[in-house]
């Protein structure tokens, strides 16, 4: 997030995203039985929240840990605005209830992304000789994305990511539409 | 139950931990021993299922309901965006009353899109139901059309006067 918005500000004003990663995050280590340590689902620090584990039994394990979170934030950031976004970029009509959606659906696409250390955690797995080419192969544009967006909240991108996910896909919907 | 490991953030994952044939919380011999931490198999499942606070399920649950409130509107929203499409093809192949029934569907779903209402005007006015259109085009005559729109509008009103010999 922009360097001159606190990170507590961001933090507080997006809390159910931050809430909601951990919370999948921990969902994914209870579905792969994996030991889980210690958990803060928000706090006013940095990160805002985290999850600590054992590190996964295979590489993917690692990935589903690392980067499950980040598709499940995205897709519900997606579906969740996606109806109101539609019509207010092709009818021109606003709502309350489609405001609210919205900042519910940025809240949680900006907290999709791993934070360093986890991103450094999914990295180390990926180049471990445990991993096979093809998971090489497709999962390090994955990771390398990871550390942009981990690295990039200093600068905003997650906010950018967040606008993106609210607003492209019924923008590709309607370039996509004759 | 209390477990025998604790770590800080961040994690400094132990990458040389002593391999130990027993668990590491109840001593039982049948460790899992995929995983980095010497844990038997009831003592995993209870390491790994960490349950969720009240705050925390009742900030899911509202998040699950928001979304659920989001999938209700999507055939509606679906329905009057294909509408909208199917509409402006028709009344480009000047099929007028297949315009207006697709125009219709879309102002039944957004009654408050100016950009709705006013396709749905010029629509009947070009199908030649004036008078609908000039009771819907009034509508529209002071709110925030596009300009391409609103200079269609206005070109149905001179139109209209002119015919009505009005100045």
């Amino acid at each position: 997030m922009n360097p001159a918005i606190p990170s507590q500000v961001v933090a507080l004003l997006t809390f159910p995203g931050v809430v909601l990663r951990a919370a999948v995050e921990v969902l994914f280590c209870r579905r792969l039985r994996v030991a889980v340590g210690e958990v803060c689902y928000f706090r006013f620090g940095t990160p805002p929240g985290f999850v600590t584990h054992e590190r996964p039994a295979n590489v993917h394990q690692a990935l589903l840990i690392g980067l499950g979170p980040f598709f499940v934030n995205s897709l519900l950031a997606a579906l969740m605005a996606f109806p109101f976004v539609l019509p207010a970029l092709e009818f021109r009509v606003s709502s309350v209830q489609g405001y609210i959606l919205a900042w519910l659906s940025i809240s949680i696409a900006m907290h999709a992304f791993p934070n360093a250390d986890e991103t450094e955690d999914l990295w180390r797995a990926v180049r471990s000789p445990a991993s096979s080419p093809r998971t090489r192969l497709l999962a390090t544009p994955l990771v390398g994305f990871m550390y942009v967006g981990a690295v990039g909240r200093l600068i905003g991108l997650d906010l950018l990511y967040g606008l993106g996910v609210l607003v492209l896909p019924p923008a590709l919907l309607l370039y996509v539409l004759p | 139950m209390a477990v025998a490991w604790q770590w800080t953030y961040p994690p400094k994952t132990p990458a040389g931990a002593d391999p130990a044939p027993v668990c590491k919380n109840c001593k039982c011999p049948n460790v899992e021993e995929e995983y980095e931490l010497p844990l038997c198999w009831d003592c995993r499942r209870w390491a790994s299922v960490r349950p969720l606070p009240r705050d925390i399920k009742l900030i899911c649950a509202l998040v699950f309901i928001a979304l659920l409130y989001a999938g209700y509107h999507y055939p509606g929203t679906l329905g009057a965006s294909i509408a909208y499409q199917e509409g402006q093809r028709a009344e480009k192949a000047r099929n007028f009353t297949r315009a207006i029934a697709e125009y219709e569907t879309v102002v039944a779903t957004y009654p408050q899109s100016p950009l709705a209402v006013a396709r749905l005007g010029l629509a009947y006015y070009r199908g030649g139901q004036v008078q609908q259109a000039i009771w819907i085009l009034g509508h529209v005559w002071w709110r925030g059309t596009p300009k391409e729109t609103a200079m269609q509008v206005n070109a149905v009103f001179r139109d209209i006067k002119k015919r009505a010999g009005v100045k």
